[in-house]
């Protein structure tokens, strides 16, 4: 080695320990907004989201911040939009240009994101939606939720699945909750079915608020499809259920979601007795199932339960903690707090499948984020129920149970 | 479409609409008394169902045992409402009236999220789940019972109503209240009273059914809806009409779903309400 | 029996009466005339308990009943038939009259009073199933009549009973209260119909802008020169 090469040497290792021995002093701190329902109609899984996001942030922030940031800790800005899609606006608001932060998890549902977008474009802040349906309309709002087209096309996926399991469907009919979520799930199922050569008897439009499910049972019945596609919510979903075990028609293969088939108190909800008849047989597609073969979800549940021994680690918390390790991943990759960059971030994140970061089952593979924000590599997961608990049947790469299919051994 | 099917869609709808009927009746009585329109009475009746939910999780009583517990507590209720609230705002105008019932919908909807959440819950009864089969017909005992005491109460009101004194001081203050008074009928008594009686059955009606339905906080409305539109059709005071009125809504919402969809279905008891308020404004049994 | 002085009364802040000073003894037929406006409606009703006065008394059997409201009256056996025939439209002539004798305090002789109410209107009689509505003026006027009736009233008020009825129908229901008053009813009587309430009472007062003018035995009253003045010889 030269002289010259070992000065240059000795040089780079002197900047390194200066970089290093002056790096605390740059440790910068970054504001994070959290933006959700804690009062009003979702308070309960306002409440549940915040308590995910708030136990990653502890965790980072005592393994010693974001590396980059130079050891920089989260600080989280807590704001109530009450549910409600005008105070989402104001209080979204209030948290870029008076709170000054560099990203908002949050808001939750599709009407708040709505609200949400057109001030996230014009303070260009960065925001995550957690359960919303909706495309996102500005390069600053990102979802890590499934679209309404997602949904629809898993149906006719999970139908394709069956049939390749063994299961004869030639004829499906669908039931869709009328609104814009509905329809669109029906049209894309329906769509993507015909692709498949799966005949769509029927598509019957069901007003959210029905009072009485029996006679639309009724027709499906009269029908005599192989298989019934639902798109319910949790109460329609309730009285679909209780009519089928009150005609005593369980027979074609079920498919339906999300709520009125896969929420977690639907059994409870039910009883055993007609759930047993109903929920037992059918497939019910879900955003969630605790029993995800994901490693990022096992640890999540490990520090869950020792975070919050009391509490329910639910759907909402695990998307609480899905948004918040996406979040300290892009942070990390950023390297600083500027808002568009943080975002720009966000936008730019990768995973590798069994990444510890990913533990939402809704993410069985590779995922990146689309142009559109949307994820890219999701995929809805299938449950199946027995004695009261749920397992993930569909898709195979998450699965923890093995499908019972009418019909088939 | 088979005999069958449509055979058993029309009893199912003949159920529901007695169901709606009940709901009605309350409503029709209460509005008998000084002409007040309950925008909460479908909240009034959540309020019962989460009363059933209650006293089945603390004492394990079964709803319809406490169905008559919930008839005194609620008459009580509406007593005491009637006395305090109700009646010196109902003294400034039947506008004001339901405005302070509209209120209500909010301090119910808000008091029941408090206490119990916001998530779906479900009241088990000997009855859940319980179905009589007489082929080819399948018919759920909850909406049976209920059907069948929809029937009953809807002619007790109407004995007690226009056989009895107290019914007939019911009317005269509501035709002509100064003439009432002149009679020397206590007015704020005997309205105290009959709303009293109907938010009791109110509190009667949400035990009897609470088995059908899953509750949520703010289930109320759309019960107030269909309640309205079936007294309406019926005709504004009128418990026979009611009576009717339900009936038809239940059968051709049912027959509608059946044939055509959920939301033809859904759309039905409106097209009813509008051409009955076209052709007949006074509804099917009401006086002019 | 009744005894009123320094009553004053209206509605709201608006007085209409202005210190009325006013008698009626057990078994009389008294006449309280004026034009209309002259504050005689405003009366009977303060009398009746529907309007709470401002000032003053109202003795009856010697007990105050001013301001005690409508329920207060008819429990102590004061009785208004209402100007304006105020009938219960929807309701049958015989649910109309058992109203009259819903207060606890006539409850007990209903039957017996509707007896002798069908002998004094037999029309009503046979009217008995007929909505209130659906009968003429004159038919509405007798049950209005029995319906105070039925209250079994010491004092029976009534505010214009000749307003709008023909004169046959006019004599028929004077007939009767004479009738009444024969059998020991006691009778106020409102009315602008001067010449005939004058004829069939024992006293009259005359009321003018809310205050009695002029009072004496109804005689007099015919004769005197201010009323025939004032009111007669417009007729």
């Amino acid at each position: 080695m030269s002289r010259l090469s070992r000065l240059a040497a000795v040089g780079a290792l002197a900047l390194m320990t200066g970089v290093m021995s002056v790096a605390p002093s740059f440790a910068k701190d970054v504001k994070i907004g959290v933006l959700m329902p804690r009062t009003g109609r979702y308070a309960e899984t306002g409440l549940s989201v915040v308590r995910g996001i708030e136990m990653v942030v502890n965790n980072t922030n005592a393994a010693g911040g974001i590396k980059s940031l130079g050891g920089g800790k989260i600080n989280l800005v807590i704001a109530d939009n009450g549910s409600d899609p005008t105070k989402t606006s104001l209080e979204a608001r209030r948290l870029m240009s008076e709170e000054k932060v560099s990203f908002i998890l949050g808001p939750y549902s599709t009407p708040e994101a709505q609200a949400f977008m057109p001030v996230a474009d014009r303070y260009q802040v960065g925001g995550v939606g957690l359960q919303t349906t909706v495309i996102p309309t500005t390069p600053y709002f990102s979802t890590i939720s499934i679209s309404a087209e997602g949904f629809g096309k898993a149906y006719a996926d999970a139908v394709k699945w069956l049939i390749s399991k063994g299961a004869k469907i030639n004829t499906v009919a669908i039931t869709y909750a009328n609104n814009d979520y509905g329809q669109v799930v029906s049209k894309t199922a329906a769509a993507a079915l015909a692709a498949q050569g799966v005949k769509v008897l029927e598509s019957i439009a069901v007003e959210p608020s029905v009072k009485d499910m029996t006679p639309i049972v009724l027709r499906v019945k009269s029908l005599a499809p192989d298989a019934v596609i639902s798109v319910v919510y949790f109460q329609d979903g309730v009285l679909l259920h209780k009519a089928r075990f009150n005609l005593g028609y369980t027979s074609p293969i079920w498919l339906g979601g999300s709520a009125g088939f896969s929420d977690d108190k639907l059994w409870g909800t039910l009883g055993k007795e007609v759930a047993e008849k109903t929920l037992t047989s059918s497939f019910g597609l879900a955003f969630y199932s605790a029993d995800g073969k994901l490693p990022g979800l096992k640890d999540a549940l490990q520090k869950g339960t020792a975070a919050y021994p009391d509490k329910v680690l639910d759907q909402s918390f695990m998307f609480g903690v899905q948004a918040a390790r996406f979040l300290v991943q892009a942070l990390e990759n950023a390297g600083t707090d500027d808002p568009v960059k943080v975002n720009a971030a966000f936008r730019g994140l990768k995973f590798k499948a069994g990444d510890p970061a990913i533990v939402l089952p809704i993410i069985p593979g590779d995922v990146h984020y689309a142009e559109d924000g949307t994820l890219a590599g999701t995929s809805a997961i299938f449950v199946q129920w027995k004695d009261g608990a749920k397992h993930t049947v569909y898709p195979e790469a998450v699965a923890s149970a093995k499908p019972i299919i009418e019909g088939v051994k | 479409m088979s005999a069958e099917v449509l055979l058993q869609a029309t009893v199912q709808g003949l159920q529901m609409g007695a169901i709606y009927a009940l709901i009605a009746l309350s409503m029709t009585l209460i509005f008998s008394v000084g002409g007040l329109l309950n925008f909460a009475h479908g909240d009034f009746m959540a309020l019962a169902m989460y009363g059933a939910l209650a006293l089945y999780q603390s004492f394990a009583l079964d709803a319809y045992a406490a169905a008559p517990l919930l008839f005194f507590g609620f008459f009580l209720l509406g007593f005491l409402m009637f006395r305090r609230l109700v009646q010196p705002v109902l003294a400034a105008g039947v506008l004001a009236g339901a405005q302070l019932t509209l209120g209500l919908v909010f301090v119910q909807e808000n008091f029941l999220l408090m206490v119990f959440g916001g998530d779906y819950l479900s009241v088990p009864t000997v009855l859940s789940n319980k179905n009589l089969v007489i082929p080819p017909l399948t018919m759920p005992w909850p909406l049976l019972v209920g059907s069948l005491l929809a029937v009953v109460l809807a002619a007790i009101l109407y004995v007690v109503l226009m056989r009895t004194d107290f019914g007939r001081q019911v009317r005269a203050i509501t035709q002509n209240s100064d003439a009432a008074a002149l009679m020397g009928i206590r007015i704020d008594r005997v309205q105290a009273i009959a709303f009293g009686i109907g938010i009791g059955l109110l509190g009667l009606t949400g035990a009897i059914i609470v088995a059908q339905f899953t509750l949520t906080p703010a289930m109320g409305l759309d019960f107030t809806l269909i309640a309205l539109i079936v007294m309406v059709i019926g005709g504004l005071g009128s418990f026979a009409g009611s009576m009717i009125a339900g009936a038809i809504i239940g059968v051709s919402e049912s027959l509608g779903s059946l044939l055509y969809g959920g939301t033809v279905g859904a759309m039905i008891p409106y097209a009813i309400l509008v051409l009955v308020l076209l052709f007949r404004p006074h509804g099917l049994m009401g006086e002019h | 029996m009744l005894e009123i002085s320094g009553l004053v009364s209206g509605y709201g802040r608006i007085s209409i009466l202005h210190g009325i000073d006013l008698r009626v003894e057990k078994g009389e037929l008294v006449a309280l005339v004026g034009v209309n406006g002259a504050g005689k409606t405003t009366l009977m009703k303060t009398i009746a308990g529907l309007i709470r006065p401002t000032a003053g008394r109202i003795a009856f059997e010697g007990s105050e009943i001013a301001g005690e409201g409508a329920e207060r009256a008819v429990a102590a056996g004061i009785a208004l038939v209402p100007e304006g025939r105020m009938v219960f439209p929807r309701m049958t002539v015989w649910e109309n009259l058992m109203l009259g004798g819903v207060h606890p305090r006539a409850r007990p002789y209903r039957e017996a009073t509707l007896e002798r109410i069908f002998d004094l209107f037999p029309r009503l009689a046979e009217r008995r199933d007929q909505k209130a509505a659906t009968m003429s003026g004159g038919e509405q006027q007798m049950l209005v009549i029995g319906r105070g009736l039925m209250a079994q009233p010491k004092l029976l008020i009534l505010d214009e009973p000749s307003l709008g009825l023909s004169p046959l129908l006019v004599q028929e229901t004077y007939g009767a209260l004479r009738k009444l008053n024969a059998d020991g009813l006691t009778i106020l009587l409102a009315e602008q119909n001067v010449k005939l309430s004058l004829a069939v009472s024992n006293r009259g007062y005359v009321i003018e802008n809310g205050k009695i003018v002029l009072t004496g035995a109804s005689s007099d009253l015919a004769r005197d020169p201010a009323t025939r003045k004032a009111y007669l010889g417009r007729l």
